[in-house]
C-alpha cells in the first residue's frame, strides 16, 4: 500500500493527458502542484499496472470539460455521469464513487428545505451538474433565488463564510471533508445523486476506459485492494460504503489503517487476509442464502441519493439489474402510487425518528404480475452520529403471501364454518377445535385443548360411536356416520360426523380431523314434514300433532293453531301446546297482539323482546313470551282463516331451513282447515239428508203399509162382491131358467162377463202394485231360453194359427227372473194378440248392440198402431184398441215399463199401423 | 174323525155360494159355518158360546178364509195346529188373496192346501168339487184312535 504517486515515465508508452480540477477529495492539485485525490490514486495504481504514462493538466472544471469535448485531454477524473453527458463523452461503466449534492448554510442560519432557499443567495460552481440540477429543481417548484456563481466548490463555501451567499451547493464528498467547520452546517437538503466516473472524449479511448473498468471491477470486489485503500485514505472511516458490506469494509479499512500504523506488520496483515477470506466466504454463503430465500440487500446513501441493490433485488421487481437506475426515486417510481406513498412515508418517518422499519408492499411488475416484497431497513449513521443513509433487505414474499393467504383463507373457512371441526391426536386428545365446536360444547378453547375426547362426551356416545370409529380412522379409514349427540349448549343434536385420517409425510396417520355437520334441523324438518304429509284421518288429532311437532321442531315452549272468529276480532284456538302437552283451547282478542300483525303482514318473526313490543298483549306478557314466530293460514281464495304460531320465553334462533317450514305448515293447515270446514258442512248436509231420507222412508213405509193393506183389501174385498155378482147371476140363471127369457139370460151373461173383466182388472192392478213393491232379485237369466219357452207356450195355445218366430240364441242378462217373465209374457201376449188377424204371424226376438249397451227387441207383424198415440201406450188403463177389437186391461205395458224402469233400463216402441210393432228395451 | 166340514168365512155371500157349490157337487157332509176367528176359536176350544161343546169328533175338513174379523185366518190356523183335536185336521185355505206372503205364511203354519176363490161361479163350483173329492174321498186322514 503506497501513498506515493509517481508518473511512470520509465515505461515507453503513450502519454495520457488527464484533466485535474479542484474537487477535493476526489481530485485536486495540492500545494506542491501535484495531482491528488481518490480518483488520482486509483488511476495511478491502474496506470502503473498498465504502464501508462500520465500527464496532468490542471485547470478549472469549466475549462476541462470544454477540453474534453474538444479532445484536448484524453481523460477527465471525478466527473459525474449523466445520460446527457454520455451523449458527448465516453464514461467508464464502473463508478468510482457515488456522490450527491448537499446544500450548506452558515451555522447561524436555519434553512431546512428547498422552499427555505426562496429569495436566498445560493453559491453555485460554474458548469457543475449539481448546479444545473439545482437551478432546474428550484425552477420546477417556482422558488426564486439568487445565483452566486463561483469557479469551484471551495469558492461556494467561502462565499457563505464571507457572507456573500446564504447557501452553497457542494457534493457530499466535498462537504464531508471540507464543509465541516464552525461557520458552516448542512441544511439537510440533498439532491441529485450522481455516479462519479472517469470520462474520455467520444469514441477516442475505449481501450483506456475498458482497462479502467476491468481494474475497477476487480479492485471493488477485493476488500484489500488499492481501491479501498484510496477510499479509506481520502474519505476516511466516514466514507459511505458501497453495497451492504459497509461493516465489512469498515473492518477492512480499520484493519488496513491499523496495518499501516504498525508498519506492514506481516502477522497482522496475514490475519487481515485470513479474516477477509473468512468474511468473503461468509459473504458468499450469505449471498447463496439470499438467493435461496429470495432476499436481497440494499443500501441507500442519502448524500448521493444512490440506492444500491444486490443483484437479486431487481428480479423481485420484474427487472434486470441493469434496468434499475439505482436511485431512491427510481425505486419509488417502480411502485404503484398508493404503495409509493406508503413506502415514502414509512421511510421518511423512519429517517425522522432514526429507527428501523419493516414493511410489506405490493410490487407490480412491468408485465402486470402482482408480487409482494417485505422490505426492512434501518437508519445508519456516520461516526459523528449523523444520518448518512439506510441499510436493509428486501425479500420476495409473494409465495409465502400466497401460501399465507390460502392458509389464512383456510383458517377463516375453518373458523367460520358452522360445522364443528376438531383435530384429535393419536392419544385421542384435542389438538385444535374451531369456533363452532366451542359454541356447541359451550367450552373455552383452553378447557378443551389437550383433553381426551371422552372428557366431553356421554359414556354411551363414546362407547357406541366415537371410540370404535376413531380406532378405525387411525387405522386409515375415512369414517362417516350419523348419530344423536348431547351438547352442553344446544342439547340433543343429530350430527353427521366425518373422521378423516391426517397423515404425516411418511403416510402414517398421526391425527384425525373431525367434522360434525348438524343435521338436526333437517332431520326434524324431515320428520315433521313426513308427519305433515301423512296427515291424519281425524282433523283434531292432526291439528294437535302439528302443534306438538312444531314445538319440537322450533324447540319452544308454546305452539298454537287458531282460527279467526267470524267477527274477525279474536282467535279461537284449535290446538295449543305448552311444554310439549296439549292444553284446553281458548279464545283471545286479536287487538294489540303479534297475531293481529300476522293477519296483516304474512310471516312475523320476533326473535326477542316480544313482550316489550306488544305491551298491550296481556296474555303474551303474562306468559312471559320473549320470542314469537307466526304465519297466517290463508284459504285457497286468499281469505284469512287463522294462524299458526310458536313462541318462547327466551329468544329464538331459527335456521333458514326451519324458517320456511312454518309457511309450509300454514299452507298445509289451510288445506286441512278448508277440508275440515267443507267436511263439516257436508256432514251437516248429510245429516240433514239422512234425516230427510229417514223421514221420507218413514212416510214411504207408512204409505207402503197402507198400500199393502189397500192391495190386500182390494184383492179380498173388491173381488168378493164380484164373486157374489157372478155366483148369484149364475144361480139366478140356473134356478130361474123358466122365468127368464132369452134377453134376461143375455143380461145375466153380461153381468157375469163384466164381473169377470173387473176381476181381471183387479188382478192386473195388483200385479202392477206388486211389481212396484217387491225387491229386485237379480241373477243371470237366459233371456233367449225364456222368450223361446214363453212363445212356444203361446204357440201351443194358438195351435190353429200359423205362427213363425225367431229368437236370437244365447242372450243372457242380469235381472229379476220372475219380473222379467212378466215383461216377456206381456210382450209375447201382445205380439200374439195383435197378430191375430194376420195370415201368418211372424215374431222376432233379438238384440242390437251399441256403445251404450244391448238393446233387446220383440218385433211382430201385427196390427201396429198410430205412433201419434205412442205416449199413451205405457200408461195404466190406456188402450189404443177397442176391447171389441182386442181385449185387454191397459195395464200390461204399464207393468212392463215399471219393471224395466226398476231394472234401470228403458222401454220404447216403434210401430206402423197395420204393419206391426217393435218393442225395444234395455236392462 | 167326524164327517162334517167347518167353513170359517165372514162373508155371507161366499157362504151361500159355497153351500150351493157343495150342493151342486152332491156333498152330503154337514157344513158348520163360523163367522169370525173369535167364534171359530170358541168353537174349537169349547169356550164362549160353545162352552161345553163336545170337541170330538173333529171335522173332516176345515175351509178357512184368511181375512176374518177379530182373529184372522193365519192366527186361527196357528191355534188349530197347536190344539190337540185339530192338530191333524186338514185345513184348506180358501181365500181371495193370492199374495205370496199369505201363501208362504199359510203353508208355514201348517195349511194343507191353499186355494184362491175364482170369481167365475162355474169355476168356483168346480174348485169346490175338486176340494171335497180330494180331501173327503181320495185323501186318507189320521184316524181318531191314532191321534
Amino acid at each position: 500500500m503506497t501513498l506515493l504517486v509517481i508518473p511512470f515515465h520509465t515505461c515507453a508508452a503513450q502519454a495520457i493527458h488527464v484533466g485535474v480540477f479542484n474537487n477535493k477529495p476526489i481530485v485536486f492539485q495540492d500545494g506542491q502542484g501535484k495531482a491528488q485525490g481518490m480518483a488520482v490514486d486509483v488511476l495511478e495504481k491502474i496506470a502503473a499496472q498498465e504502464e501508462w504514462q500520465l500527464q496532468y493538466r490542471f485547470d478549472s472544471w469549466g475549462n476541462l470539460i470544454h477540453a474534453l469535448e474538444n479532445n484536448e485531454i484524453d481523460l477527465l477524473m471525478g466527473i459525474a455521469y449523466t445520460a446527457e453527458r454520455a451523449q458527448k463523452y465516453d464514461f467508464t461503466q464502473e463508478t468510482l464513487i457515488n456522490n450527491w449534492a448537499v446544500v450548506m448554510q452558515a451555522a447561524s442560519d436555519n434553512i431546512s428545505s428547498l422552499e427555505g432557499l426562496t429569495e436566498k443567495r445560493v453559491a453555485l460552481m460554474k458548469r457543475s451538474i449539481h448546479s444545473a440540477v439545482f437551478v432546474e429543481t428550484m425552477r420546477s417548484f417556482n422558488f426564486k433565488f439568487h445565483i452566486v456563481e463561483v469557479a469551484d466548490y471551495q469558492a461556494t463555501l467561502d462565499a457563505v463564510k464571507q457572507g456573500k451567499a446564504d447557501a452553497a451547493i457542494v457534493n457530499r464528498v466535498y462537504s464531508m471533508l471540507q464543509g465541516k467547520s464552525d461557520e458552516l452546517k448542512e441544511t439537510g437538503i440533498i439532491f441529485n445523486p450522481v455516479e462519479v466516473r472517469y470520462a474520455a472524449p467520444k469514441n477516442v479511448h475505449p481501450d483506456i476506459l475498458n482497462k479502467l473498468d476491468e481494474h475497477l471491477a476487480a479492485a471493488k470486489i477485493n476488500a484489500a485492494s488499492y481501491y479501498y485503500d484510496a477510499l479509506g485514505k481520502w474519505l476516511g472511516s466516514n466514507a459511505t460504503k458501497q453495497s451492504y458490506q459497509w461493516v465489512l469494509w469498515l473492518i477492512i479499512i480499520t484493519a488496513s489503517l491499523l496495518a499501516l500504523v504498525v508498519s506492514y506488520n506481516y502477522i497482522l496483515a496475514n490475519k487481515v487476509r485470513q479474516k477477509t477470506a473468512a468474511l468473503t466466504r461468509s459473504e458468499r454463503r450469505y449471498k447463496m442464502a439470499q438467493s435461496a430465500a429470495k432476499i436481497g440487500s440494499w443500501e441507500w446513501d442519502i448524500r448521493t441519493n444512490k440506492l444500491y441493490w444486490s443483484d437479486n433485488i431487481a428480479p423481485m421487481f420484474g427487472l434486470k439489474s441493469t434496468d434499475f437506475a439505482g436511485t431512491y426515486d427510481a425505486y419509488l417510481m417502480l411502485l404503484d402510487p398508493e404503495t409509493r406513498l406508503l413506502v415514502s412515508n414509512t421511510i421518511e418517518d423512519t429517517l425522522n425518528k432514526k429507527q428501523s422499519y419493516v414493511i410489506e408492499h405490493k410490487v407490480t411488475w412491468p408485465n402486470g404480475e402482482e408480487h409482494w416484497v417485505s422490505a426492512k431497513g434501518e437508519v445508519h449513521y456516520n461516526s459523528a452520529g449523523d444520518v448518512c443513509g439506510m441499510l436493509g433487505v428486501i425479500q420476495d414474499i409473494t409465495e409465502q403471501r400466497t401460501t399465507m393467504e390460502s392458509l389464512k383463507i383456510n383458517e377463516y373457512i375453518v373458523s367460520a364454518s358452522r360445522d364443528f371441526m376438531a383435530y384429535i391426536d393419536s392419544n385421542y386428545h384435542y389438538k385444535e377445535v374451531n369456533d363452532a365446536y366451542l359454541q356447541a360444547t359451550g367450552l373455552q378453547r383452553e378447557e378443551i385443548i389437550g383433553k381426551h375426547i371422552s372428557t366431553f362426551t356421554k359414556d354411551n356416545e363414546y362407547r357406541d360411536w366415537i371410540k370404535s370409529n376413531l380406532d378405525k380412522c387411525f387405522a386409515g379409514e375415512e369414517i362417516n356416520f350419523k348419530a344423536w349427540f348431547e351438547f352442553q349448549n344446544t342439547g340433543r343434536r343429530y350430527i353427521e360426523t366425518t373422521y378423516s385420517p391426517f397423515r404425516d409425510q411418511t403416510g402414517a396417520v398421526v391425527g384425525v380431523v373431525i367434522d360434525g355437520h348438524d343435521l338436526t334441523d333437517m332431520y326434524l324438518v324431515d320428520a315433521t314434514i313426513c308427519n305433515l304429509a301423512k296427515g291424519s284421518r281425524d282433523f283434531h288429532d292432526f291439528i294437535q300433532s302439528v302443534v306438538l311437532d312444531l314445538a319440537a321442531l322450533y324447540q319452544v315452549k308454546y305452539a298454537l293453531i287458531g282460527i279467526l272468529t267470524p267477527d274477525e276480532k279474536s282467535i279461537s284456538t284449535l290446538a295449543v301446546c305448552v311444554d310439549g302437552n296439549i292444553i284446553d283451547n281458548f279464545d283471545y282478542q286479536l287487538a294489540g297482539t303479534p297475531c293481529a300483525d300476522i293477519l296483516d303482514l304474512n310471516v312475523e318473526f320476533i326473535p326477542r323482546n316480544a313482550s316489550m313490543l306488544y305491551p298491550d298483549d296481556h296474555l303474551l306478557v303474562g306468559m312471559g313470551i320473549d320470542s314469537y314466530f307466526g304465519a297466517p293460514i290463508q284459504s285457497s281464495d286468499g281469505k284469512m282463516l287463522g294462524l299458526v304460531a310458536v313462541s318462547d320465553t327466551k329468544p329464538m334462533a331459527i335456521s333458514e331451513v326451519i324458517y320456511s317450514v312454518l309457511s309450509v305448515y300454514a299452507t298445509r293447515l289451510s288445506i286441512e282447515i278448508e277440508k275440515f270446514n267443507a267436511l263439516s258442512e257436508l256432514k251437516e248436509h248429510q245429516n240433514h239428508l239422512e234425516e230427510l231420507v229417514k223421514e221420507r222412508t218413514r212416510k214411504y213405509e207408512v204409505i207402503n203399509r197402507e198400500l199393502e193393506a189397500f192391495s190386500y183389501s182390494v184383492s179380498h174385498d173388491l173381488r168378493a162382491p164380484l164373486r157374489a155378482i157372478d155366483g148369484f147371476s149364475e144361480a139366478l140363471r140356473e134356478d130361474y131358467e123358466d122365468v127368464l127369457d132369452a134377453t134376461g139370460k143375455e143380461y145375466l151373461n153380461r153381468v157375469r162377463k163384466a164381473a169377470q173383466h173387473m176381476s181381471t182388472l183387479i188382478d192386473d192392478l195388483l200385479h202392477l202394485s206388486r211389481v212396484s213393491r217387491s225387491e229386485l232379485d237379480k241373477h243371470e237369466v237366459d233371456l233367449s231360453k225364456m222368450v223361446t219357452e214363453l212363445l212356444q207356450q203361446r204357440l201351443e195355445e194358438q195351435s190353429d194359427r200359423k205362427v213363425r218366430f225367431h229368437v236370437e240364441p244365447a242372450l243372457k242378462v242380469n235381472a229379476d227372473k220372475r219380473l222379467l217373465e212378466v215383461v216377456i209374457n206381456n210382450l209375447a201376449d201382445n205380439a200374439v194378440k195383435y197378430t191375430r188377424g194376420k195370415e201368418e204371424t211372424v215374431i222376432e226376438f233379438g238384440c242390437e248392440r251399441t256403445d251404450a249397451g244391448e238393446t233387446f227387441y220383440l218385433k211382430d207383424n201385427g196390427a201396429g198402431f198410430d205412433m201419434r198415440y205412442v205416449e199413451k201406450l205405457f200408461s195404466p188403463f190406456q188402450r189404443l184398441h177397442a176391447p171389441s177389437e182386442f181385449e185387454g186391461t191397459g195395464i200390461g205395458l204399464a207393468t212392463v215399463k215399471r219393471i224395466i224402469t226398476r231394472h234401470g233400463g228403458r222401454v220404447w216402441v216403434h210401430a206402423v199401423e197395420g204393419k206391426g210393432a217393435t218393442f225395444y228395451f234395455t236392462l | 174323525m167326524g164327517n162334517h166340514i167347518v167353513l170359517v168365512d165372514d162373508n155371507a155371500d161366499d157362504e151361500m155360494l159355497t153351500i150351493r157349490a157343495l150342493k151342486k157337487n152332491d156333498v152330503s157332509a154337514e157344513l158348520i159355518v163360523l163367522r169370525d176367528g173369535g167364534e171359530a176359536l170358541d168353537y174349537f176350544y169349547g169356550t164362549g158360546k160353545y162352552e161345553g161343546r163336545a170337541l170330538q169328533p173333529s171335522p173332516a175338513l176345515i175351509l178357512l178364509d184368511l181375512k176374518l174379523p177379530k182373529i184372522n185366518g193365519l192366527e186361527l190356523l196357528e191355534k188349530l195346529r197347536s190344539h190337540t183335536y185339530t192338530r191333524l185336521v186338514p185345513v184348506v185355505i180358501l181365500t181371495t188373496s193370492n199374495e205370496e206372503q199369505d201363501i208362504v205364511s199359510s203353508y208355514r203354519l201348517g195349511a194343507n192346501s191353499y186355494i184362491r176363490k175364482p170369481v167365475d161361479f162355474n169355476e168356483f163350483t168346480e174348485t169346490v168339487r175338486k176340494i171335497t173329492e180330494y180331501w173327503l174321498s181320495l185323501n186318507f186322514t189320521v184316524s181318531e184312535q191314532e191321534k
